[in-house]
């Protein structure tokens, strides 16, 4: 039997939601005696994911993607429960850890706004400090795949979002990590330029053999790159099968879009 | 060391790119150097010396501590703008500790200002206004030493306001009450010769003497070279101890990190 190279047993994750009447007074009661609700982002999550998989994470807004996501890359604390990812428990060992994983959050950069795209790679290359050799080698490729040439020269303010996101993914795999996130990397884009991403993350999937994790609200993403699925809803995990396994949930012949809105709208009942 | 070079390089390069903040920059500082001279010198009212304290002594005060309070301006609200935005979540998925990348772009930032801003602040406002020389050659290098010891306190200083930022999401008024003491207290403004003895003997147990008065003291030769070790202990300490607290509180605070949109 083969180890897992993701685990995450029981994770639970709450916010503090602020809670206040309406209206001025319920507003200065509320500098006074301010008032929480606590809401279970993350409610009792439990999967394994093995190397050189490729797993599509979806779920409704808000059902709590973005925060496992952010669990397992070591920037958030767990409430309960436990993760391990490549031997390292992430938020512990954040420091080691993250040399082991790249990240894209397709609503935050990583550039550095005001300078060349090449000048945040070299900072990037001094951070993780990527011998010499493979930094050439990634960012020749990087460049061809995802055809960075004709703006890797200008500033980051000046891209448009399809050339940023582009740049992006190439500067989170540039350390080349066995495993990737990516948080929503399609939002916002057009047809092509989202068709231009799943073939490489695809490429990178296949080729490569990393280990790849992908949120979206792109049910043409998931059935083009990943062979399994998650789907999680209010913080619980509700399914975890492959593309067929989800197909054969509705005896009609539908496609995937359907059948995820079918799930959402609780005319699926999953067990 | 080669990591925080290069965030040091960076952030020095991002500065280059706006040429006319670096020319307003200038502008500001010697306007405000301009007008508290012009201030001291009515107060003054044609006297040469007031209470064996020389006009050209306020006025040299007044020149290095609001060039070097332009100079070492940090962003207080640094940790605060990347929770409000999440970036933060960038941040953290690098292998490298937040505090010192921050000081890594922190001191490119500084290399930058003193160059582009203080340098000729000072020379222009030297010119005009009238600039005491260092009394000696030793003493400009035991001020250079101090004001490296006075930076690090008011960085920590700056750490301490914006670690706050995991429990008030909104730092404004911290980083403003932790401003006007050091205007007040620090010499800046109001050199400390002119204060009350009370008000004297108070703030030599605060950290606010050893920001700016110290250096000053030290580059016009008013402390012994025989004192100048005891000052530099004294920064130094108060250097360790508001560091310290910077580190607790990101130690507590890195746990509550909550990031934002999306």
């Amino acid at each position: 039997m083969k180890k897992p190279i993701i685990k995450l047993s029981e994770v639970r994750k709450s916010f503090k939601i602020s809670k206040r009447a309406n209206g001025l007074p319920g507003h200065i009661a509320n500098l006074f005696v301010p008032k929480f609700d606590m809401k279970k982002a993350v409610d009792d999550i439990s999967f394994e994911i093995y190397k050189g998989e490729a797993v599509g994470f979806i779920g409704a807004n808000g059902a709590g993607k973005s925060t496992t996501i952010k669990m397992m890359s070591g920037i958030l604390y767990p409430d309960s429960g436990e993760i391990q990812i490549a031997g390292f428990i992430p938020y512990k060992q954040r420091k080691s850890y993250v040399s082991n994983i790249g990240a894209v959050f397709g609503q935050k950069s990583q550039l550095t706004w005001d300078l060349p795209v090449i000048d945040s790679y070299e900072l990037l290359k001094n951070i993780y400090r990527i011998p010499e050799d493979a930094y050439r080698k990634n960012l020749k490729m990087f460049t061809d795949l995802l055809d960075l040439s004709s703006f890797i020269e200008q500033p980051v303010r000046q891209l448009s979002l399809g050339q940023r996101m582009r740049a992006d993914i190439a500067a989170s795999l540039l350390h080349s990590p066995g495993i990737v996130f990516f948080d929503e990397p399609t939002i916002g884009l057009d047809v092509v330029a989202k068709e231009r991403i799943r073939e490489f993350v695809r490429y990178i999937n296949k080729e490569q053999k990393v280990t790849i994790i992908f949120t979206t609200h792109d049910m043409q993403d998931i059935e083009k790159t990943c062979g399994r699925i998650i789907i999680i809803d209010t913080g619980k995990k509700i399914f975890d099968g492959s593309v067929g396994e989800l197909m054969n949930l509705s005896s009609e012949d539908m496609d995937i879009e359907s059948i995820v809105r079918k799930i959402y709208e609780g005319d699926i009942k999953i067990i | 060391m080669s990591t925080c070079l290069s965030y040091f390089k960076m952030s020095f390069f991002n500065h280059t790119v706006y040429r006319i903040e670096c020319l307003m920059g200038i502008l500001n500082t010697c306007l405000q150097i301009f007008i508290s001279c012009a201030i001291w010198k009515v107060l003054y009212g044609g006297n040469s010396e007031v209470n064996n304290i020389s006009y050209a002594m306020v006025a040299t005060n007044l020149i290095v501590a609001q060039g070097l309070s332009n100079a070492f301006r940090l962003n207080d609200f640094a940790v605060q703008q990347k929770l409000w935005d999440g970036s933060i979540a960038i941040e953290l998925l690098k292998p490298i500790d937040l505090r010192v990348s921050m000081l890594a772009w922190n001191l490119g930032d500084i290399l930058f200002s003193l160059l582009t801003n203080f340098l000729p602040s000072v020379i222009i406002a030297g010119i005009f206004i009238g600039l005491l020389p260092p009394s000696g050659l030793l003493s400009v290098f035991l001020f250079i030493i101090s004001i490296i010891l006075s930076f690090a306190i008011l960085w920590s200083m700056s750490t301490i306001v914006q670690m706050s930022a995991f429990w008030i999401l909104n730092v404004w008024s911290l980083a403003t009450l932790k401003d006007v003491l050091i205007r007040v207290l620090a010499g800046a403004s109001l050199p400390l010769w002119f204060m009350p003895d009370a008000v004297l003997t108070v703030i030599k147990y605060t950290p606010f003497e050893s920001v700016y008065f110290i250096p000053i003291q030290i580059y016009l030769g008013k402390i012994g070279v025989n004192d100048v070790l005891s000052c530099y202990f004294k920064q130094a300490l108060w250097f360790i101890v508001l560091y310290l607290i910077g580190i607790y509180l990101w130690h507590c605070g890195k746990k509550k990190i909550v990031v934002q949109g999306g």
